[in-house]
């Protein structure tokens, strides 16, 4: 069950490549592989609590004001999460400080709360949320793998091959389209390919 | 109506719920916040000023020009002479300002620069932070290789009195020989970062525009000025001090 869990979140319904939700923070932190880990597991942390919490009070919630209750619990955990990394990881905190409260608007977390945790009990709204921000992460290290690569010829702040010429539009938001798209392509391209 | 009220109680009740929680948070964590930010200001101090100074942190009461917060390094080996000034200074980069704390000698030359705050784009502007190493991927042992940010590296030695040019024919200041970097440094210029120029003026323009202003109020850089001097001039109360390694006691001088 596990296995089908992963394979799920990883890659039949992957948030970023197949289900394309979240595209906006994908884009603006899959510049280098270690804002891309920083960004994947702190998405991971507020959708796994996130899911949890609506899942165990979906009962209580009217249907009219569910979208902002939602709101109001992610935004509460991504708060949350920004004090801890201030306090604890200050060096993760200037890497990454500006793109944290994005995660409240990144509709991968939204979309999980809508169309899984409120139909669900909280064990398997639990496994949701960390099987689809483990998707996320793994989708954003293929994406910033390629783009630091590409962008800066380096991987995990390391240079990669010797005189090779790096092209900077990788780096830069249209390379980052390019990227995400190109995999998508390869992605669907298989999938046809299996299902033919 | 009674439809109006759940609704409303239910948001009521899940806003507070949200609030405490965060409000718990904060309460726990911003000790800590505080230290890491203190550290990180000391961290920004060492790295501004030379090794073996004493680092004091004036508060400016005066109206002048001069920020109310800035910090005075003694010279170690003499401990009245003075070593120098750091200021934290802003200027305007491509998203946003840039935050960065200066120190300059008494000279006026610029003995160290580093960046407190930024938004720049990543991979572009970011790299004024850029350590560029030349290790490969495939070398992963070996430790440090003593490289250190080139941006912040090429301002070092650089006069603040007079305009710091922008030489935008070179390449960036750590892929040139050591020649042209010591030519560079004789014209009082530097280097910018490839695709983020605005970045690079941000710096330039910021040191032109406030370091002489902030000497010539404190009027350090024409002698090597005593601390008696410095006290005597300014209106200034010193209220913090840093030892940096001889836990000397007249530190309590400083606190009159």
């Amino acid at each position: 069950m596990i296995a089908k869990e992963l394979k799920r979140g990883i890659i039949t319904e992957n948030p970023i490549l197949i289900l394309a939700l979240g595209l906006c923070p994908a884009l603006a932190v899959s510049t280098s592989v270690k804002n891309g880990l920083g960004m994947g597991l702190a998405s991971m942390f507020v959708l796994a609590c996130s899911n949890v919490i609506i899942s165990i009070i979906k009962a209580w919630i009217p249907e009219k004001v569910r979208i902002p209750c939602y709101i109001v619990i992610i935004a509460t955990f991504v708060s949350i999460l920004q004090l801890l990394i201030k306090a604890y990881t200050p060096a993760l905190d200037s890497q990454l400080g500006i793109f944290i409260p994005l995660i409240v608007v990144n509709c991968m977390i939204l979309g999980r709360a809508e169309a899984y945790a409120s139909k669900n009990n909280p064990v398997h709204a639990l496994i949701d949320g960390f099987v689809m921000g483990l998707g996320f992460t793994v989708a954003l290290l293929i994406l910033s793998g390629i783009r630091e690569f590409l962008g800066s010829n380096k991987l995990l702040d390391l240079l990669v091959i010797p005189g090779f010429q790096p092209m900077t539009a990788f780096i830069l938001a249209p390379g980052g389209f390019f990227v995400i798209a190109l995999v998508m392509g390869v992605i669907n391209y298989a999938q046809r390919k299996k299902g033919a | 109506m009674g439809d109006i009220i759940k609704l409303t109680l239910t948001l009521t009740i899940i806003s507070a719920i949200a609030g405490l929680a965060i409000g718990v948070v904060n309460d726990k964590t911003k000790d800590k916040i505080a230290a890491q930010q203190e550290q990180a200001r000391l961290e920004a101090l060492e790295t501004v000023f030379p090794e073996g100074v004493r680092i004091v942190e004036m508060k400016n009461l005066g109206a002048g020009v001069v920020p109310d917060l800035y910090w005075i390094a003694f010279d170690d080996s003499a401990d009245t002479v003075l070593a120098g000034y750091a200021f934290e200074v802003s200027g305007i980069g491509y998203a946003g300002d840039i935050k960065f704390m200066v120190g300059v000698g008494i000279d006026g030359n610029i003995l160290g620069l580093t960046v407190l705050d930024h938004n720049e784009t990543p991979g572009l502007g970011s790299r004024v932070n850029e350590i560029a190493s030349a290790k490969y991927i495939w070398y992963p042992v070996g430790g440090d290789d003593g490289a250190k940010p080139w941006f912040k590296e090429q301002f070092v030695g650089l006069s603040s009195l007079k305009p710091i040019i922008i030489d935008r024919n070179l390449a960036e200041w750590h892929k040139l020989d050591e020649r042209t970097q010591a030519n560079l440094r004789n014209n009082n210029a530097v280097t910018i970062i490839t695709g983020s120029t605005i970045t690079t003026e941000a710096f330039t323009r910021a040191i032109g525009q406030h370091i002489a202003g902030y000497l010539e109020e404190l009027g350090g850089y024409c002698c090597p000025a005593t601390r008696k001097e410095i006290e005597a001039k300014k209106a200034v109360e010193a209220v913090a001090v840093e030892t940096n390694d001889n836990e000397d006691n007249d530190t309590a001088l400083l606190l009159d």
